[in-house]
């Protein structure tokens, strides 16, 4: 093998390994956890397409070809040599060799790395870090709108379930918290929401009758999340489910004042594991 | 297992910025690809006005017609060089390119809910002034002092030595020949850029994760949300925060929406700056630009739009003030 055959050899499978790591997640059903949903068939279509452009060099690594420009005026072609020669027609237009350890190295062994050592979410550490405990802004979502926000708006397009609860989403109540207008129409509201358990912030939990309800939010990629998180109080007995499950959360919004910034909460609550949903964590907010 | 949790941490993001951007990266090396093999030297610059100026207030606008991210445009800048594109009309191309297209202005007008037209429209007009205005400084720059000193070598050698012969008269398996080579230069182009892409998402990861030694340590983000009131301060530490985040520009503005304790001046900077500098780009910038060349370069970007953002702020508080909701003043009187 020479040595041009042999880097167009690794770089074949660079090019694979990574095309590879998209479609992985894909087929495992894991990309949402990684991506925003627009970039899902994207990544998917990349993923593909970065495995077919490898295996069809890989497949051509020996094949030796002209590079499609005219050579005529180093190469005469109409005296009678031997076209058999020393010619190398198969030269590369960038006149460089790629380094194939740099190609091993940095993109090969990275990608097999990463993808052994990814738990495909973020640690309790990591959420904690990105905000869980956290109220990221002073203002009111919709006090952003340029109609005014009223509960009639909000009864309109808000669905319920058979008990009456509104069906909100975490976002939607994470950031209603800030502007005082639109607290009063949210505040005693019975709702239900989904989203992730985690224990609460000891500091913010004296009587030890809360836990925290969380989703994952992204923009772009898992890089760019915010993790927001609410949380629950509960009259009864703390439940016993485990960290990081999905539930559904039934009880009333609830807005307090902390260092003179407004959370919403969820009062009075019930809850129950679900199943993830399928747009977990891809929802812009 | 061995620093956990941040070495799981740093893997989901190290594999969420990879599976996000390299589908994007062999876009452009796909098209460079083709590029390469079947586009003749020099029929770029044709296209162009022969007058300089004119030529690089042009090359500001191709992203209209050829909307690209900037991850996409790296490859396809290094092999237009290559093929005789000035320059400072492929740096004015790469710049703008991520800016001025369809994708990125109606991403920012669906972020923006309250002043949509305003900001996908300033942010447009901020990023081809920027762009135009590095494109004309460049046209009195050699080309030894931009680009990277090989890639003049082989300018040189491709000016002396290679024509494109026509399609007319291949046949069918030259044809095939120039496709296995396209393909070929293609996947050359995406290790190449690859490579550089790497490191830059490597040091992006790891400033988005939790250090693994102290986890009390706070968060980039709390540090730049403290400078919002800083005339200077601000557009600086938003600049600062686009150039770690490394985001998608076909995206970035719905992150910007959210820094809501920013005025919109610093806000314009984020979103102008970081399609056009970032960790990851400073890498891909290597595989075309001097080393020297991108640090002015990156000098020259952050202290232009930061000045400008400070400067056009009474104009843009001008946005805001013009549609602000009435009851959200209500609850502050």
């Amino acid at each position: 093998m020479t040595k041009a055959t042999f880097n167009q050899v690794i770089s074949s499978l660079a090019t694979i390994s990574w095309g590879g790591v998209p479609v992985y997640l894909y087929t495992r059903g894991l990309i949402g956890e990684y991506l925003s949903e627009s970039f899902h068939l994207i990544a998917l279509s990349g993923g593909l397409a970065m495995i077919v452009l490898g295996l069809f060099n890989l497949l051509h690594a020996r094949r030796e070809v002209g590079c499609g420009h005219d050579h005529s005026h180093e190469h005469d072609h109409s005296h009678e040599h031997d076209h058999s020669h020393e010619h190398d027609h198969s030269h590369e237009h960038d006149h460089h060799e790629q380094n194939p350890i740099a190609a091993i190295c940095l993109m090969i062994i990275p990608v097999i790395l990463c993808t052994g050592f990814t738990k495909h979410e973020y640690s309790k550490e990591a959420l904690r870090w990105k905000g869980l405990y956290k109220q990221r802004t002073l203002k009111s979502l919709y006090s952003t709108y340029n109609t005014e926000f009223t509960r009639e708006l909000l009864e309109k397009r808000t669905p319920k379930t058979p008990e009456g609860n509104f069906l909100l989403q975490l976002t939607e109540l994470y950031w209603s918290a800030g502007d005082e207008k639109i607290m009063k129409i949210y505040d005693g509201l019975p709702a239900q929401l989904e989203g992730r358990l985690i224990e609460e912030e000891p500091s913010l939990n004296p009587d030890n009758n809360r836990k925290r309800l969380y989703r994952v939010v992204m923009t772009c990629c898992a890089a760019d999340a915010q993790v927001l998180g609410v949380p629950l109080e509960f009259s009864a007995s703390l439940p016993t489910i485990a960290d990081k499950t999905w539930i559904t959360a039934r009880g009333k919004v609830a807005f307090e004042l902390i260092d003179g910034q407004h959370f919403a909460y969820l009062r009075d609550c019930e809850v129950e594991a679900t199943e993830a949903p399928e747009a977990q964590g891809r929802r812009r907010p | 297992m061995f620093l956990d949790p941040w070495l799981p941490d740093f893997s989901f993001l190290f594999l969420s910025i990879l599976v996000e951007g390299a589908p994007f990266i062999l876009l452009g090396t796909i098209i460079s690809g083709f590029i390469d093999v079947y586009l003749p030297s020099g029929a770029i610059d044709r296209l162009l006005p022969r007058n300089r100026g004119l030529a690089v207030l042009m090359s500001g606008l191709l992203g209209i017609i050829f909307p690209v991210c900037e991850c996409a445009v790296v490859p396809v800048i290094r092999r237009l060089v290559k093929k005789g594109l000035p320059p400072a009309c492929a740096i004015t191309y790469m710049l703008a390119a991520p800016i001025v297209n369809p994708v990125t202005f109606l991403s920012t007008y669906s972020a923006f809910k309250k002043i949509p037209l305003e900001m996908a429209g300033s942010r447009l007009l901020f990023g081809y002034v920027i762009a135009v205005l590095v494109g004309l400084i460049l046209l009195r720059v050699g080309v030894g002092r931009i680009l990277k000193p090989r890639l003049v070598g082989e300018l040189k050698e491709v000016a002396s030595s290679h024509d494109h012969l026509s399609d007319d008269g291949d046949n069918l398996v030259e044809k095939k020949n120039r496709l296995i080579m396209a393909l070929r230069a293609a996947m050359r182009d995406f290790v190449d850029v690859g490579i550089y892409f790497v490191i830059g998402i490597t040091i992006v990861a790891i400033v988005n994760t939790p250090p693994p030694v102290d986890q009390q340590t706070i968060p980039l983000r709390d540090y730049i949300d403290g400078t919002a009131e800083s005339t200077w301060g601000a557009p600086a530490a938003l600049m600062g925060l686009s150039f770690l985040l490394s985001l998608c520009s076909t995206s970035d503005a719905f992150i910007a929406a959210t820094l809501d304790t920013f005025t919109i001046g610093p806000r314009l900077a984020f979103l102008v700056f970081g399609p056009m500098m970032d960790v990851k780009l400073l890498f891909l910038y290597g595989t075309i630009l001097s080393r020297k060349f991108i640090l002015i370069l990156a000098a020259g970007l952050f202290i232009g739009i930061g000045t400008l953002s400070v400067l056009l702020e009474p104009i843009f508080e001008g946005f805001e003030r013009n549609k602000a909701p009435p009851f959200s003043q209500t609850a502050q009187e």
